[in-house]
């Protein structure tokens, strides 16, 4: 094998930038880093061995990776679904300071969300993708995104809200 | 709380990234990868220099290294034509051809041998293979071929026979795939086509009586079509249109399994599975 160092080194600068905060981010919306780990390593060699390698590699990684943990999930059981009816929790935050949503919460709140718009929220809150970054990586429009954003972001609102000072 | 800074401070402290414990030989790790699924130790160049600006630079330097080769290949195809014709005219000293002489003609056309390798052109056709798997389900052997029935005293259109009990009609239908298998994508604005016709043969020692095909595509709710019969044995049902966000978004086709059945008058049953790539809208990218 003879790598030609252009691909070498989108694959070093992705692992030494990226790859952690990707796989943290797919973990998000899936609640199953293995898993995620996974599916970001496939994704990435998916991703940079095609023809057409999308611009933003990370942004396209995570959706892939997102969707081929939920397929996984689907394809083992009705975890998936567990987590799509998972109603967010009410009153579950209720400590003195009101200041900190345990990691769960935020879990509970991602997961409770359609699925377009976990993506979409993991992209741009987590990775701090750009709104035009997201729609191409979704194939849809920037209105497409910033209506699903809105959306999302009412009900983060309303979950996670109740915690806030 | 809903404001974009403290969420962005929530879903990072939610999960913290963590940097990969050996990061060269992740690296390593992937790039093995990379050049196994492109196949060959140049293909990741291609990967790397797509429609981008240096794309043009890149199939530049892939055309001129075939026309090296195919530069060398006439080179060599030259020489030993050359090398022959001295042979021969140094050997038999009898009828000297005066126009023998093996000047540059030979190399003036390109040597076929420059054309991509027959190994390469036989994997790049990435033909969908159907995968065809037949079941019929209460088939036990039947105990003679299927007869042309010349000598068959019953009347030769078997279709409707409403005889309560033929004697012992114990073979399923045979169903025979005859169509083609395509991609097809998701419903969408661009990529076409979303619908692919299916097309069987169906034929059963007494008659059909019904028949159909059904499929799960993704996420999408199960469908059924009933295959309509058209001339002769020929059936054919529509597989598709399948709602956007069905299959998972990803280039690569979701393979979706399309059972095709028959049901004759003794309610044998005969199924027979064929594989539908389906292509995510999400892959029809603009532009």
């Amino acid at each position: 094998m003879a790598p030609v160092p252009g691909v070498r080194e989108r694959v070093a600068a992705f692992v030494a930038h990226e790859y952690g905060k990707v796989v943290a981010a797919v973990t998000l919306a899936t609640r199953d880093r293995d898993r995620a780990e996974d599916a970001v390593q496939d994704a990435l060699v998916a991703a940079l061995s095609s023809d057409t390698p999308p611009d933003n590699v990370a942004a396209w990684v995570t959706v892939t990776a997102i969707n081929h943990v939920r397929m996984a999930h689907r394809r083992s059981g009705a975890q998936a679904r567990a987590y799509a009816k998972l109603p967010p929790e009410p009153e579950q935050m209720d400590d003195a300071t009101g200041q900190v949503v345990d990691s769960l919460t935020v879990h509970d709140a991602v997961a409770a969300l359609p699925d377009g718009q976990q993506q979409i929220v993991t992209l741009y809150y987590y990775l701090d993708t750009p709104v035009a970054d997201i729609a191409q990586a979704l194939g849809v429009t920037t209105g497409t995104v910033k209506t699903q954003l809105h959306r999302a972001r009412s009900a983060l609102g309303s979950t996670l809200g109740k915690e806030a000072p | 709380m809903t404001d974009d800074d403290e969420l962005r401070r929530l879903f990072q402290d939610a999960e913290p990234a963590q940097q990969p414990a050996d990061p060269d030989a992740l690296v390593d790790s992937l790039m093995a990868r990379i050049s196994a699924a492109t196949g060959s130790a140049d293909a990741p160049e291609t990967a790397d220099a797509p429609e981008t600006a240096d794309a043009p630079a890149a199939s530049r330097w892939r055309i001129l290294g075939l026309y090296g080769a195919g530069v060398v290949a006439a080179i060599l195809l030259a020489v030993t034509l050359y090398a022959c014709g001295a042979r021969e005219e140094a050997l038999p000293l009898v009828s000297p051809s005066p126009t023998a002489t093996p000047s540059a003609t030979p190399s003036a056309t390109p040597s076929p041998s420059v054309t991509p390798s027959p190994s390469a052109s036989a994997v790049s056709t990435p033909t969908p293979s159907p995968s065809v798997t037949s079941t019929p389900e209460s088939e036990p052997v039947p105990p003679e071929p299927d007869a042309p029935a010349p000598a068959d005293p019953a009347p030769p259109d078997p279709a409707p026979e409403p005889e309560p009990a033929p004697p012992a009609d114990e073979s399923a239908p045979r169903i025979r795939l005859t169509s083609t298998i395509d991609d097809i994508w998701e419903v969408n604005d661009m990529c076409d086509p979303q619908t692919l016709l299916i097309r069987a043969t169906i034929v059963d020692d007494v008659g059909v009586t019904s028949a159909g095909i059904r499929y799960v595509a993704g996420s999408a709710a199960p469908a059924q079509r009933q295959l309509v019969r058209g001339v002769g044995d020929e059936f054919t049902a529509t597989v598709g249109p399948i709602e956007a966000g069905s299959v998972a978004e990803q280039l690569q086709p979701t393979n979706v399994e399309v059972e095709l059945w028959a049901r004759d008058e003794a309610m044998n049953v005969a199924t027979l599975r064929v594989t539908v790539p389906v292509r995510s809208a999400w892959a029809c990218a603009p532009g």
